[in-house]
């Protein structure tokens, strides 16, 4: 095997690259849990309850306008 | 030294390698390990739910509905074209269809067969026969009456007093004071007979079977009458329907039952509010006039068609046309009192709604459907503005506190 000829250059560069490319694949934090591993509870941001005007909003009982109506006939 | 050097390359590139691909075969098993859990996360798989009742129900969510539901015996002998009912891809058969314990096997064209264990019939509402034959009030109270495929544990009783909305109730392990000392006997092999000792005077008399309430109607009723005098004929469940319960609680929960198809039963009912109306025929009208404006598919096109129907368009502008006529002005204010009672109604609507999706329970509907016909009621009772205002307000609390169930659960 020629050490000095340009393929064993190539295979020098490729080798620098695995190598690098190792440390970044090898550093960089798993995204996959594995199997054996429980993940950590997700705590949902805490929501405060709807008002009672929140709720009539999205939830419209129409009684207020029975109110008006009923103020304008007495 | 130039060899030693290229020789530590190749040897750190033989490790990178496998360890790469060491870890690559690792992610490969993660994706894998994905893959199958994701595969069990779609919809309900057909037959899933496959179950069978000690009612002898059997029920299963197939998708798409299947005309003719067969299931096999164990013996091989076949029950072909089960009667039950379809709905949004889920099949539910009629009581007591599974009678035998055993395992039987749904026939599948499509899917494919499946099995399933069934406990036998112990207690079926469609089997139940009860009847009364008659009732006596004279200090004591007599009655007889004849059950058949449940005990007399699985009765309430209920006596109407006579010039009063009181009932005397009498069930297992609870009654009312004035009945401690009734007694039932049984005189035949379906007969029984009912007394009370020292009793007041009672104007009639229902029995029901409490967990039958919504299914085949099994209830009956019968005026009481002094002895000596021709008894009254009964009225059974079958023909008074939901309508005939002497319990508000009853109706109510015997009209949430109500399957698609039995939705046509309503002109037997007889709405709660009519109840309170001096003339009733008058309020049954209002009640079919409108019965269109349910089927409309929100609150804004419903409120619109009772508006319509009711003849409330512009308040403001109708009271001005009106003028000083007393007697447009009593009619426009009396249709708006039957817009706002309407207006209840379409919030019993959207309970039910909300039941219908699976977003509450039907308990609390029928609590919340209870409170809005006795809002209604209470409306019809109150003597002057301020309470009228007083019955709304209460009517939006009790909406709220639906609501909030809704976003809870």
């Amino acid at each position: 095997m020629n050490l000095k000829s340009g393929s064993f250059v190539m295979l020098r560069f490729i080798m620098v690259l695995a190598i690098v490319a190792f440390f970044i694949l090898g550093c960089a934090p798993k995204e996959v849990p594995s199997p054996l591993e429980v993940p950590s509870e997700q705590v949902p941001p805490a929501v405060p309850p709807l008002t009672d005007e929140e709720i009539l909003t999205q939830y419209p009982d129409t009684l207020d306008e029975a109110l008006e109506e009923l103020d304008l006939v007495e | 030294m130039v060899n030693r050097r290229n020789i530590l390359y190749l040897f750190v590139l033989s490790l990178t390698v496998t360890i790469v691909l060491a870890a690559g075969g690792g992610g490969g098993g993660g994706g894998s390990g994905g893959g199958s859990s994701g595969g069990g996360d779609g919809g309900i798989t057909p037959y899933a739910d496959l179950t069978c009742t000690d009612a002898g129900v059997l029920s299963f969510t197939r998708g798409a509905a299947w005309d003719a539901v067969t299931v096999q015996l164990s013996d091989g002998s076949l029950m072909e074209n089960i009667s039950g009912e379809w709905k949004d891809g889920a099949f539910t058969s009629e009581e007591a269809i599974m009678v035998k314990a055993g395992t039987y096997v749904v026939l599948d064209p499509q899917f494919g067969n499946k099995s399933v264990d069934c406990p036998g019939l112990r207690f079926s509402c469609k089997l139940v026969k009860l009847n009364l034959d008659e009732c006596t009030t004279n200090g004591n109270i007599t009655a007889a009456f004849t059950l058949e495929n449940a005990t007399v544990d699985d009765l309430k009783f209920q006596f109407s007093l006579p010039d009063s909305l009181r009932k005397l109730r009498y069930e297992k392990n609870s009654f009312s004071s004035e009945l401690k000392e009734m007694t039932i006997l049984k005189t035949t092999a379906a007969g029984y007979h009912l007394q009370v000792k020292n009793a007041p005077t009672v104007s009639e008399l229902q029995i029901t079977v409490p967990q039958c309430v919504g299914k085949y109607y099994r209830y009956t009723t019968m005026k009481c009458v002094e002895k000596g005098e021709t008894p009254a004929p009964e009225e059974t469940g079958g023909k008074l329907k939901c309508g005939g319960y002497l319990d508000i609680e009853d109706r109510v929960k015997c009209r949430l039952d109500l399957r698609e198809e039995q939705a046509d039963e309503y002109e037997n009912f007889f709405p709660e509010e009519c109840r309170s109306w001096k003339d009733q025929k008058k309020c049954v009208q209002l009640y079919k006039a409108v019965q269109n404006c349910w089927k409309l598919p929100n609150s804004i096109a419903r409120i619109s068609c009772l508006q319509g129907k009711v003849g409330i368009i512009n308040v403001r502008e109708q009271k001005s046309a009106c003028g000083e006529d007393q007697a447009c002005l009593q009619k426009l204010r009396e249709d708006v009192y039957t817009l706002i009672k309407l207006r209840l109604y379409n919030l019993e609507e959207e309970a039910e709604e909300w039941m219908e999706e699976g977003k509450l329970s039907k308990d609390d509907v029928a609590d919340f459907v209870i409170k809005m016909e006795q809002s209604k009621l209470a409306f019809n009772q109150a003597q002057n503005k301020q309470e009228r205002k007083q019955v709304i307000m209460q009517a939006r609390q009790y909406w709220l506190e639906l609501v909030k169930k809704v976003s809870t659960q």
